[in-house]
């Protein structure tokens, strides 16, 4: 692509392997300028099965799913099973410095593709493996989903309200993290290549990464504490407050602080109060307001009492205000309080528009633009472009087979023929 | 094994970034080899160094073990920026010592009020990387918004999306979107390297956390702008299996999420669970029948697993091939065996409180490991930090002390 800017990935190929929510990986590759091809088993990926689906049409070439992960990328189809299919993936591989997959554990071995044969022929070929668990250990076999994940990663046991089964986020994300993860570790080992010229494999565990999103799980887990899942309350071992509050149109969440910081942030709202003559707070001294302390020092009544003494007037007080009210108050006076947005909110809102954050991509077999989501990070001297809608099934087998690497236009034909393509 | 370099060997970070996604970024940096100086202030306390949990329980700056598993393998140089002399310290470190990065998290514009905007970093040193990350980006009308992202996960629209249809947002439990940032910070950061590398040009990162956190949500976004869906917190529905939940076992609030894929899933859990009147109820047979009647058929499978011992069950369901897990707490993941095979919990010896635990590495490399060592103390590094990098005397050490510009606790 001679017209294309020169991106800080722009010199490197990535095959990409992954299904689900992994494909997020080679998507921030790409991203940042890589030519990542997605490798699609002949009648095309899994993933294209995964809805949400553009206007309902439950369809391979219109998965909302697909297209959010598939940004950016070309896509081929190739089936690894047969023995054309592996010499081929052998030649791509030679052109190629990072293969990005998720086939399973060993799975590449077993394919007779193992890395140590790959590493040989070209030793500076990086491999990152996604594997649920790892490819060894006792839970290695397990079958997984975005929402095992969750529950072997501690997220889940803390996430819900008590008196219910503990929850997931209601949308996949577990593996599009782990996607996540992987692309950062494919790039640690491309550094480590430009500076040594050696490639490595990347190992990356689901279940890992999501413990990653898991808030400073080594810290709680040594320390003893039980972090359980407690609604519109979070429960930190010493204190257990209220973070979510109702409000006139919706729901605000909040983090109170106590000590020297619930002094500053905390007197704001109690000046807000004020203002508009809620007087609870008038003569309060919030720097004496550490209900935490108290509860370390055994006094867990007093603790509660003080802690009810400030949640009962600002769940009365927020209902009162609406989320624009409470978020605009909150940007004037460093308030640490936040509206519930839903995904119709975000793309009406003020500051993503501004940072033109939705990008329109055109669909023309969909006859439509869709608004994505943006770059995941703004670079001055290299920004994050959409040059590409998700690839369809096969779209660049033509130009990658034949204008690339060389194969003759009749053996297309005979590897479609056998499924090989 | 032959000693391979790791990953950063060489570069050199100066970490102005505070509370967890600006410190975890160069912890990972840390970890894989850069020399990370991390400038604090007494004045400018880390929020997190004060945060619980402390190691035996008991309060101090230097006791918090949420701080030190965030900032393992750092240099800690304490410093009263709001003193010229300080200023002049850091003015210096950039002059002579030529940091690779830069990385911040105030609210924007506050690095400019001590004079380290990125325009005036870039005049000193031209091909800098200069990372800021806040909540909502260095630019737009609510960029001086400041929050953490326990709040952050509600603008996020990931509070929205947890919890049950019928109850308010409850959100996932901590703060979602610092955690998700990090990988895509390292990626970028490293990006920028590789370009800075191939054309000699640094460059400004902006890191909107919110936006970082987008990224992980895209389908649902585009379900809203395709299809004017907006997608709802659902418990553990999910709109493409059956059964999909977590079921109680035996035990004080314990739990097995088990997420039936297809009918060969759907076949293995029957066969796990061959005898229950569930398993040949006709209605259940077809995917659109479990659907249909997807809490009848969850709660009669309830009831089977009401009486099981949960980590059996687990192993059970698994040996057959279907997808379950017991739900664990953090505590728990401590005995996981998966875990312990790959070795994920670490401990790093700190200068003050002996052993502190910190998470293993999100993932591994087979030349280049990582290794943590223990985050530092406030101030640890002043003396070698003055001493074998800015080359002060004695007498002017001691006079940085002496006048409060050089802190420690």
């Amino acid at each position: 692509m001679p017209d294309s800017p020169d991106l800080p990935l722009s010199p490197y190929r990535v095959l990409d392997l992954t299904e689900g929510g992994y494909n997020l990986g080679a998507k921030i590759l790409a991203d940042l300028g890589a030519d990542v091809i997605r490798i699609e088993r002949p009648f095309g990926s899994e993933t294209r099965c995964q809805g949400p689906f553009y206007q309902g049409r439950v369809h391979p070439e219109a998965s909302l799913f697909w297209f959010a992960f598939n940004l950016n990328k070309r896509g081929i189809t190739l089936n690894l099973e047969t023995e054309d299919g592996k010499a081929i993936f052998r030649r791509l591989a030679s052109t190629a410095d990072i293969v990005i997959e998720s086939l399973g554990p060993h799975r590449m071995e077993h394919l007779g593709l193992a890395y140590e044969s790959l590493h040989r022929e070209h030793p500076s070929l990086i491999h990152a493996t996604i594997t649920p668990f790892g490819h060894d250990g006792p839970y290695a076999h397990f079958q997984s989903t975005d929402l095992i994940l969750w529950a072997m990663s501690g997220l889940q046991y803390a996430s819900g309200d008590p008196d219910r089964p503990p929850v997931r986020i209601s949308v996949p994300m577990a593996e599009a993290v782990t996607g996540s993860h992987a692309a950062s570790g494919a790039m640690h080992a491309l550094w480590y290549r430009v500076r040594t010229g050696e490639g490595q494999q990347v190992d990356v565990s689901g279940q890992i990464a999501t413990i990653t999103t898991n808030m400073a799980v080594s810290a709680y887990a040594t320390a003893g504490t039980p972090i359980k899942r407690e609604g519109e309350f979070r429960d930190v071992g010493y204190t257990r407050m209220r973070v979510l509050y109702q409000c006139k149109d919706g729901y605000v969440a909040a983090f109170v602080m106590q000590g020297k910081w619930g002094a500053a942030f905390n007197g704001r709202i109690a000046k807000w109060m004020q203002d508009d003559c809620v007087n609870d707070f008038a003569d309060f001294d919030w720097s004496e307001w550490t209900p935490g302390v108290k509860h370390m020092k055994g006094q867990v009544e007093e603790a509660k009492a003080e802690i009810r003494m400030v949640e009962e007037p600002f769940a009365k007080f927020f209902l009162t205000k609406t989320k624009d009210e409470i978020f605009h108050r909150a940007l004037k006076d460093e308030l640490m309080l936040a509206p519930v947005l839903t995904s119709a909110d975000l793309y009406q809102w003020e500051q993503l528009d501004s940072r033109e954050f939705w990008v329109p991509v055109e669909h023309p077999e969909l006859e439509a633009t869709l608004r994505y989501p943006g770059p995941f990070i703004k670079m001055s001297e290299t920004p994050v472009t959409f040059r590409r809608r998700a690839p369809l099934i096969g779209e660049h087998n033509h130009e990658i087979y034949v204008e690339e690497l060389g194969y003759a236009p009749e053996e297309l034909v005979l590897w479609r023929a056998t499924g090989t393509i | 094994m032959p000693e391979t370099p790791s990953v950063f060997e060489g570069l050199k970070v100066l970490d102005f970034a505070w509370v967890v996604v600006g410190p975890l970024t160069t912890k990972h940096l840390a970890d894989h080899g850069a020399t990370v100086i991390r400038v604090e202030s007494l004045s400018r306390l880390d929020y997190l160094r004060s945060t619980a949990p402390f190691k035996d329980g008991q309060f101090g700056l230097n006791r918090s073990q949420f701080w030190a598993s965030f900032n393992t393998s750092k240099k800690s140089l304490g410093l009263n920026l709001k003193t010229d002399p300080a200023k002049e310290l850091i003015w210096r470190l950039i002059r002579e010592w030529q940091p690779d990065l830069i990385t911040e998290s105030f609210a924007p514009g506050q690095l400019a009020r001590f004079g380290f905007d990125y325009e005036s970093v870039r005049a000193v040193k031209p091909d800098i990387i200069y990372f800021s990350t806040t909540q909502l980006g260095q630019t737009g009308p609510f960029t001086q918004y400041a929050g953490f992202g326990n709040i952050g996960a509600a603008i996020a629209g990931l509070n929205h999306l947890t919890g049950w249809p019928d109850r308010p947002p409850v959100g996932p439990w901590g703060a979602m979107p610092d955690m998700v940032n990090p990988p895509l910070a390292m990626s970028a950061i490293i990006a920028a390297l590789e370009y800075r590398r191939r054309t000699g040009k640094g460059q400004r990162l902006d890191l909107a956390q919110i936006e970082g956190a987008l990224q992980y949500i895209a389908p649902a976004l585009l379900d809203c702008d395709s299809n004017g869906t907006v997608v709802e917190r659902a418990g553990n529905y999910d709109v493409g299996m059956a059964p999909h939940g977590a079921f109680r076992v035996a035990g004080e609030d314990r739990w097995v999420s088990i997420a039936v894929r297809n009918d060969a899933d759907w076949a293995a859990l029957c066969k796990a669970a061959a005898g229950e009147p569930w398993t040949t109820d006709a209605r259940f047979q077809t995917f659109a029948g479990r659907k249909e009647h997807e809490a009848e058929l969850e709660s009669q499978i309830g009831a089977w697993t009401a009486k099981q011992d949960g980590e059996r069950l687990m192993l059970d369901l698994q040996e057959q091939g279907v997808p379950a897990a017991l739900v664990k707490s953090c505590i728990e993941l401590m005995d996981d065996p998966q875990l312990r095979y790959m070795d994920f919990f670490h401990e790093t010896q700190h200068a003050e409180c002996g052993p502190m635990p910190t998470d293993g590495p999100s993932f591994r490399l087979s030349l280049s490991p990582w290794a943590a060592t223990g985050a530092p103390t406030l101030g640890q590094h002043n003396e070698e930090i003055h001493r074998e990098i800015l080359h002060v005397s004695d007498e002017e050490l001691a006079s940085l002390i002496g006048e409060g510009v050089i802190e420690s606790p």
